[in-house]
């Protein structure tokens, strides 16, 4: 069950954002409830407290209040951490890029323009819904590290390899769409992460599941998109 | 006579700025031996000194032609550190074993493989050193002005080898000889200790005032760009005035439909003139540093001027970005060039850049919208691939060997739904 909240300081349009929320919810069949909608955090805020269950967070930016929508979101992620928060506003020129930064939040509603402000409710609220349920039958590790201001998590399937930096302090994770440079060492990894990940090479520590093939005779690894790394025939045995 | 001559070029191999194949360290070996026949048959050694070292410059200038001067100065530079290894490695081999030893032919043979091998490793690892030292990023090898430093250093040296002659007693007695050697030897290196720094210095400036140059260019289209948006918004409160009087004379006629009409065709899409990409760029005012401001400001306008879609976003004020803002300002350069020519081969050409500034330092987010042909990641990241045909493909790869040079600099690049986005997280206090 997913709890959804709704802060925003002008009632007409809190009423708009609450009405299109609970016809989705009961058109689409989610597992949500509208626990509560307030014009004031503070009240928001101790509601998040006592609440147990993850939430849907829909925030105006702007709430004539000491604190605004991005404090706002800042506190509730303390309290809850894996929540989906969705920013609603006129300010078209605050990007999404910095709110995502932030605070992670998923979405963004412009409410400029009403229906299409409904469209993009609804998408939000069933977006949450899928990646909940992904979240919860998750199976598979996943792989969390620091870089900068930031947590990056990433899932160990989504890794082909480690590979060092020139520069001695920084390693290279390289997934399949994404290359990512954090501070760490090859053999620090080695040791924290599972048995999937070989040393093939002074430099590089591979994911067995993602390689396509080995190729022996001239010391090369294939990856699945047709990256390649070094192995040096001292450490090929680990394959 | 050969070994020597061998060891010479070995070393000169070792510092060369390329790798040398073994033909071209033939030919060396060739040319050495050439040049340095007469010393030893003659013995007429001023001759065979200038010979050899004669015979290392043209070597250079014809081995490769675009690292000419990087190859004579590091031909030198092998010269003096053969001559240096050399003379080291027999005195620190004849105290370790005692004279008898080494007159047996079994045991010299030893020795000279021995002395040969220690030689090989040693210029190699200095060698290693020094083009490190000298030919990386901002090297002194590296700098233009080389061919002055080479120039100054060979007249130099025939003064004093000049100079040499002419002072009389030289002949003498042996102490005179080397007092006056090492006079000459000392003052010859203090003088091109100090021209090398000179020149270093020289070059340093230049290159900061043509950054600043550029940054002023930069600032002045920031000025036009500024006074052309408060142009517009004065017409628009001109506009808004007119607005509000029709819109009371609606009101006061109590004619409700005309008003209605009036509102939907007239006052609402003014809120198209607000959000129009003219006022995005305010946001730069943010930015502390006027290099990188006037940088981003030239490289937005662009690309609005080019029709994209600009979005950015720096909501807090930014007033050091941590790292030289020459290198910054480089790297920014070659990502949003990058940006802005992937997007404008898309439909709906997009880019957007933030910087946010948190506790622990600065994140510059640069995201774009391309046109996705299959194209991978790890490609884009080599050196020499590039999409254009004629480009040399070393924009990513030099930014890549920016950053790499800084410890506190962390780049993450994503490819993600069509979207291409570089975030680089610059972090206070890790020097």
């Amino acid at each position: 069950m997913l709890n959804i909240f709704v802060c925003e300081d002008h009632s007409a349009q809190r009423q708009m954002i609450v009405q299109t929320i609970q016809n989705i919810v009961l058109i689409e069949e989610l597992d949500m409830q509208l626990v509560l909608d307030t014009k004031d955090p503070y009240i928001l805020l101790e509601k998040v407290k006592i609440s147990q269950n993850t939430g849907i967070y829909f925030l105006d930016i702007d709430l004539n209040s000491s604190m605004n929508g991005m404090k706002l979101a800042q506190q509730i992620r303390l309290f809850d951490p894996r929540g989906f928060i969705i920013f609603i506003t006129a300010h078209s020129e605050l990007s999404y890029m910095t709110f995502q930064y932030r605070v992670e939040a998923m979405d963004f509603v412009l409410k400029d323009n009403p229906a299409e402000a409904k469209v993009k409710i609804r998408e939000c609220l069933l977006h949450a819904m899928e990646r909940y349920t992904l979240q919860t039958n998750k199976t598979h590790k996943v792989y969390t590290t620091q870089v900068g201001g930031r947590k990056i998590s990433i899932d160990y399937n989504d890794i082909l390899f480690f590979e060092t930096s020139t520069n001695i302090h920084k390693v290279i994770l390289h997934a399949k769409d994404r290359q990512i440079e954090f501070f760490s060492t090859i053999k620090e990894l080695a040791s924290t992460l599972d048995n999937n990940f070989v040393r093939c090479h002074r430099s590089f520590l591979v994911n067995k599941n993602n390689i396509k093939e080995v190729d022996a005779k001239n010391r090369i690894i294939h990856f699945t998109n047709g990256e390649t790394c070094l192995m040096s025939t001292r450490m090929m045995k680990g394959l | 006579m050969l070994l020597s001559f061998f060891q010479l070029s070995l070393a000169i191999r070792n510092v060369w700025p390329k790798r040398m194949s073994l033909k071209a360290f033939l030919a060396l070996y060739m040319l050495l031996l050439l040049s340095g026949t007469p010393v030893t048959l003659f013995s007429c050694i001023p001759y065979g000194l200038f010979g050899i070292l004669l015979a290392v410059c043209i070597y250079g200038l014809v081995a490769y032609q675009e690292s000419a001067s990087q190859n004579v100065g590091m031909g030198m530079i092998g010269c003096i550190l053969t001559v240096v290894i050399d003379n080291f490695l027999t005195i620190f081999l004849h105290t370790l074993i005692p004279l008898s030893f080494i007159n047996q032919p079994s045991i010299s043979f030893v020795v000279r493989i021995v002395h040969i091998l220690l030689f090989y490793f040693i210029t190699l690892f200095l060698g290693r050193l020094l083009k490190k030292l000298l030919l990386s990023g901002k090297g002194i090898l590296r700098l233009l002005q080389m061919w002055y430093l080479i120039d100054a250093a060979l007249v130099l040296l025939i003064t004093i080898y000049l100079f040499d002659n002419l002072i009389p007693g030289q002949n003498g007695s042996i102490a005179k000889m080397i007092y006056n050697n090492v006079l000459h030897i000392s003052g010859y290196l203090l003088v091109m200790l100090f021209l090398l720094l000179a020149m270093r210095h020289s070059y340093l400036e230049q290159i900061q005032t043509e950054a600043k140059q550029k940054a002023l260019q930069d600032l002045q289209d920031y000025t036009h760009n500024l006074e052309a948006m408060y142009n517009s918004l004065r017409s628009f409160k001109h506009d808004y005035i007119n607005i509000l009087l029709s819109l009371s004379g609606y009101i006061e006629n109590g004619n409700m439909e005309e008003l209605k009409k009036f509102f939907e065709n007239k006052i609402f899409p003014t809120k198209n003139l607000i959000d129009q990409g003219d006022y995005k760029l305010n946001q730069l005012s943010n930015i502390g540093v006027l290099e990188i401001k006037s940088l981003l400001c030239a490289k937005m306008i662009y690309a609005h001027e080019s029709g994209i879609d600009v979005t950015i976003d720096i909501p807090e004020r930014v007033d050091s970005f941590v790292i030289d803002t020459v290198d910054l300002a480089r790297i920014l350069g070659i990502f949003l060039d990058n940006a802005i020519e992937a997007t404008l081969e898309t439909t709906q050409p997009q880019i957007g850049l933030n910087i946010i500034q948190h506790q622990i330092g600065v994140a510059i987010i640069i995201s774009n919208y391309f046109r996705d042909n299959g194209l991978l990641l790890h490609r884009l990241k080599q050196k020499g691939f590039s999409t254009k045909t004629g480009h040399q493909g070393i924009g990513l790869s030099n930014a890549q060997k920016i950053i790499s040079s800084y410890d506190n600099v962390l780049l993450e690049t994503t490819m993600q739904c069509g979207c291409f986005m570089q975030h680089m997280e610059l972090a206070v206090g890790k020097e």
